[in-house]
């Protein structure tokens, strides 16, 4: 994945084979690189913390870690919704920290060529085009493919809760 | 600066070493200042010297190399008994420790480092050679070695003499040397004459009594030197160098363990061994590296110091020149042209010269394992001997080097594992209650949770202790600061250390280290008198500052106590008043600790001249903010003429917290117990408000309150959370009331951090703690609550 991050606006995926995990948020399926996942836990209970940005849904205990989830709902800029039986967390490590983030639902394990991974046509889906490392043209339907630093940095968190604010405004 | 070629983990492990000797070193000369005839003492300086110039010098860090070794020029004419290590000597020995720290630290950030300034080598050098005090020795040629500089020069001096009756067998090839070893080389070449000049006198000294043990210590210096040896020649990458200093080492090390006959054996062949050090450090002095034919000679002392015997034919007694050895060993020497005569066939020794010519043919290729392999190729069990060799020099090294980041990784672990022992008492719990039909099944899970569960406690305090560390680490650098301080303040001072052995956590070391400084330096430079103000109230002219540490429960004491002229009350009351801080009435029904204590407060400073030492007022609030962030407390005693003594008490690990929980709405958060007064149910009668905000009376103060779930932020729907009990926090002699939901009782809890880049601001939370049933809870930071309950109320208090 990172070295998709360099190529955001060009198939930088092309001639690669990619394995990805795919998971459902507010309707739409997303991917991120398999080796960026650490784990995909069940819902856990998470204590939230005061003074946090509003993405950051709270902390759970990851075998003795204290890391943050983050709610990819929020994030997008969408509205929160009642966690379910599918809910996941998904565990991953970007920029050395390790952070957990809800999807509504993990799909599987996919296999694609980066032949049919494109750039991501602006406005085309309900999230920041600056997020999206590529769209994967399957059969059946479009993947959207995570570029997860940019979307997990420290600033593009800060950016993101002022960006949402302003919008709300 | 980029070490060129060098593994940058061969840097790294050169940086650690070299850094903890200097600091012992920096230690050591203040005690040796104290007691300049210690010899123990000045052994111990010149060795860590000479090591980390050793280790610099194969690095070819040159400028760190050029002041170590004026320095040790210095210490080695000290260590001789020409000179002395007065205080201008000390002075520049310190100054060369500061430089080599500094020069450490620009290795470590890749900078450029810094040179010695001229004075500093020309004093340390001029010291070495016996002669003018630093100050009338300016500028001294930079460098003591006498050989021309020619040397030094990339290209070697073929012009040098050629040594004295060369033999044939013997290899030579030019000294080829990159460029920043070149620099070097004058250094090593003194090196290597110094030693090898030694290793002969000790050899010949050992042999003087024939028949005798050797003496223990001679064989230690005997080994050390060989050591020396052997590092100096893996600089020349020269190999049979390499290996006839081995064989010296080695033989500093067997000796004492081997039998008369042994020993009577080893120690001619070790004059040889001499003649070929000697030759090889001619040759390298000459610019050309000389390879004397060995022979068999490594082999036999090989096979000889793991007590196997040679073939009969090579035995030797204690008469026997070296000549007649070497030719027993097929080796080279110098004496065989005027002892040919007494060798029975001088003719028999040149063709099988020429036989062992093919190890000629490659001068440079590594030879040092020959002695094992000798022991080895012998018929006798000799590999465990060469064992039992390597644990004995083992023995003096029995700790690691642990990454500290796998200490805490080992320590998560160990935490979840208690939570999961915990769980497992739960169910085992559950487990019994159930009318189980098998008694024996439950019974077994009992045991089995119970070993668990001490197994587990065990663990837990094991992989605490690896965190501890004595304070002596710490106190180490104290000695030099109160003479340095000494120095700038023109006072008599002596720094006394107690309970150094006192083990604290790493982390908790770290916080009391600038503290510490700040104490020190109030002591000397506020504390203590001038030597002739003391004189007449009678007391010592030199002050005594005690820095003491001591073990109090789960506590760690440390204090900091002078006997200089205390605090003043007056003083302190007339600026407390004069700021603002208090009323002079409050003031003077105040007692004296609370009068002492404004002197914690930002800004405050009695001082009337700022110096360059403290003053400034900016030293005792930052102490204090330092302390308490590892939960610490700090009081102060003082009285007029009789001195001021600081205590610091803070918890020996600050990865465990004495916690209160609590619930508020359906979250549990820890509070620090240190911070907690009591607890109280308010009656209604109690609780009013002063404009919008609640407080309560408390037995005739009044206490501000805080709701729990606003502070904590809980969405609450517009449902008010029931919150019937007030927790008075203290912190700073300043009052405020926690209102919480429910009280669950105390407990010790794991301190985590929170991942902090994901705070929009500071917030009223210092970190996480995992509860039993694997959850996370809160842990509030009472100063943070404190503050912004302050600014709340701060305009009704108005």
């Amino acid at each position: 994945m990172s070295e998709a991050t360099q190529t955001t606006n060009n198939t930088g995926f092309a001639g690669r084979q990619l394995q990805l995990v795919t998971f459902d948020v507010a309707g739409e399926e997303f991917a991120v690189d398999i080796l960026a996942v650490q784990e995909i836990n069940r819902m856990m209970e998470l204590t939230r913390v005061p003074q946090s940005p509003p993405e950051v849904e709270g902390v759970i205990n990851l075998r003795g870690k204290i890391i943050p989830v983050l709610d990819l709902r929020k994030k997008f800029g969408q509205p929160s919704a009642e966690r379910t039986e599918t809910s996941r967390i998904v565990v991953i490590e970007v920029h050395k920290r390790v952070l957990g983030f809800i999807v509504d639902r993990v799909h599987e394990v996919l296999r694609i060529s980066g032949d049919i991974v494109e750039p991501a046509p602006p406005m085309a889906c309900s999230i920041d085009a600056e997020f999206i490392a590529g769209v994967g043209k399957l059969p059946d339907r479009l993947l959207i493919l995570l570029d997860i630093d940019k979307l997990f940095s420290a600033e593009a968190a800060h950016a993101a809760a002022n960006a949402s604010k302003s919008k709300a405004a | 600066m980029t070490m060129g070629g060098f593994d940058a983990e061969i840097v790294r492990d050169f940086l650690t070493e070299s850094g903890e000797l200097i600091n012992q070193l920096e230690s050591d000369l203040v005690v040796l200042e104290r007691a300049p005839k210690d010899e123990a003492m000045l052994n111990q300086v010149f060795r860590a010297l000479h090591t980390i110039k050793g280790s610099a010098s194969f690095l070819a860090i040159t400028p760190l190399v050029r002041v170590a070794h004026a320095a040790e020029t210095a210490l080695n004419a000290a260590r001789a008994g020409q000179a002395e290590v007065d205080r201008a000597a000390m002075d520049l020995l310190l100054e060369a420790v500061d430089l080599i720290k500094s020069q450490l630290g620009q290795i470590e950030a890749g900078s450029a480092l810094s040179e010695a300034r001229e004075a500093l080598v020309s004093g340390l050098v001029a010291i070495g050679e016996g002669g003018a005090k630093p100050a009338a020795a300016p500028v001294a040629p930079a460098l003591a070695t006498p050989e021309p500089a020619s040397i030094a020069s990339q290209t070697p001096a073929p012009a040098a003499p050629p040594a004295p009756a060369t033999p044939g067998e013997m290899a030579r090839t030019p000294l080829k040397l990159e460029g920043g070893k070149a620099d070097l080389l004058e250094f090593l070449i003194s090196d290597l004459d110094e030693s090898t000049a030694k290793v002969a006198a000790l050899v010949s000294g050992l042999s003087q009594t024939p028949g005798q043990k050797p003496a223990k210590q001679s064989c230690e210096q005997l080994g050390d030197l060989g050591e020396q040896l052997v590092r100096t020649a893996q600089f020349f990458e020269f190999g049979p160098l390499v290996a006839m200093s081995n064989a010296v080492h080695q033989a500093g090390l067997q000796l004492p363990d081997l039998n008369a006959e042994g020993v009577g054996q080893v120690l001619p062949r070790l004059g040889l061994v001499c003649r070929h050090l000697e030759e090889m450090a001619r040759g390298v002095r000459a610019g050309e590296l000389r390879s004397p034919t060995p022979g068999t000679l490594l082999e036999s002392l090989g096979s000889l110091l793991h007590g196997v015997d040679i073939p009969e034919d090579r035995t030797v007694g204690p008469a026997t020149p070296l000549s007649e050895i070497a030719r027993l060993e097929h080796a080279w020497c110098d004496e065989q042209a005027t002892t040919a005569p007494t060798a029975a066939t001088p003719a028999a020794s040149a063709p099988e010269t020429v036989a062992a010519s093919p190890e000629l043919e490659a001068p440079a290729a590594p030879v040092a394992p020959a002695i094992s392999q000798a022991s080895a190729g012998a018929d006798h069990p000799a590999a465990p001997k060469g064992e039992a060799a390597t644990t004995k020099a083992a023995a003096t090294e029995n700790t690691i080097r642990v990454d500290v980041s796998r200490l805490e990784a080992l320590m998560n672990l160990v935490g979840e594992l208690v939570l999961q022992k915990n769980r497992v008492s739960a169910l085992t719990r559950r487990a019994q209650m159930l009318e189980c039909a098998d008694s024996d099944f439950s019974e077994a899970i009992t045991l089995t949770a119970g070993a668990l569960d001490r197994v587990t406690g065990e663990i837990q305090t094991a992989v605490m202790r690896t965190r501890l560390q004595p304070l002596d680490k710490l106190f180490g650098r104290y000695p030099r600061l109160i003479r340095d301080l000494a120095g700038k303040t023109g006072k008599k001072m002596r720094l006394v250390i107690e309970g150094g052995e006192t083990e604290v956590d790493k982390s908790v070391m770290e916080e009391l280290g600038d503290p510490l400084v700040h104490l020190l330096r109030n002591s000397a430079d506020h504390g203590l008198e001038m030597p002739d103000e003391r004189a007449k109230n009678g007391k010592d002219e030199t002050g005594t500052i005690t820095l003491r540490a001591s073990h109090e429960g789960s506590h760690v004491r440390v204090q900091v106590a002078d006997d200089g002229r205390g605090l003043l009350r007056e003083k302190i009351a007339r600026k407390a008043v004069e700021r603002g801080l208090v009323t002079p009435e409050r003031a003077q029904a105040m007692s004296d600790r609370e009068i002492f204590n404004f002197i914690f407060e930002a800004g405050f400073s009695t001082a009337e001249k700022v110096s360059d030492l403290s003053g400034r007022g900016v030293g005792m609030d930052v102490v204090r903010t330092n302390i308490q962030k590892v939960k610490g407390e700090i009081e102060l005693a003082s009285e007029p003429g009789r001195g001021t003594t600081v205590t610091i008490s803070i918890p020996l690990t600050v990865a465990i917290l004495p916690a209160m929980m609590v619930g508020v709405g359906k979250e549990t958060y820890a509070i620090p117990l240190t911070n907690i007064l009591e607890i109280v149910r308010p009656q209604a009668d109690q609780l009013s408000s002063i404009g919008e905000h609640p407080v309560m009376r408390l037995r005739n103060t009044v206490l501000p309150l805080v709701s729990g779930s606003e502070v904590m932020e809980q969405a609450s729907g517009g449902e008010k959370v029931p919150e019937p009990f007030a927790v008075v926090l203290s912190m700073n002699d300043r009052r405020i009331g926690l209102m919480v939901s429910k009280l669950i009782g105390q407990q010790e809890v794991v301190i985590k951090p929170l991942d902090d880049s994901q705070a929009a601001s500071k917030r009223a939370v210092s970190g996480a703690t995992v509860r039993d049933d694997g959850g996370v809870s809160l842990i509030i930071d009472v100063a943070e609550l404190m503050r912004r309950a302050e600014t709340l109320h701060h305009a009704s208090a108005a």
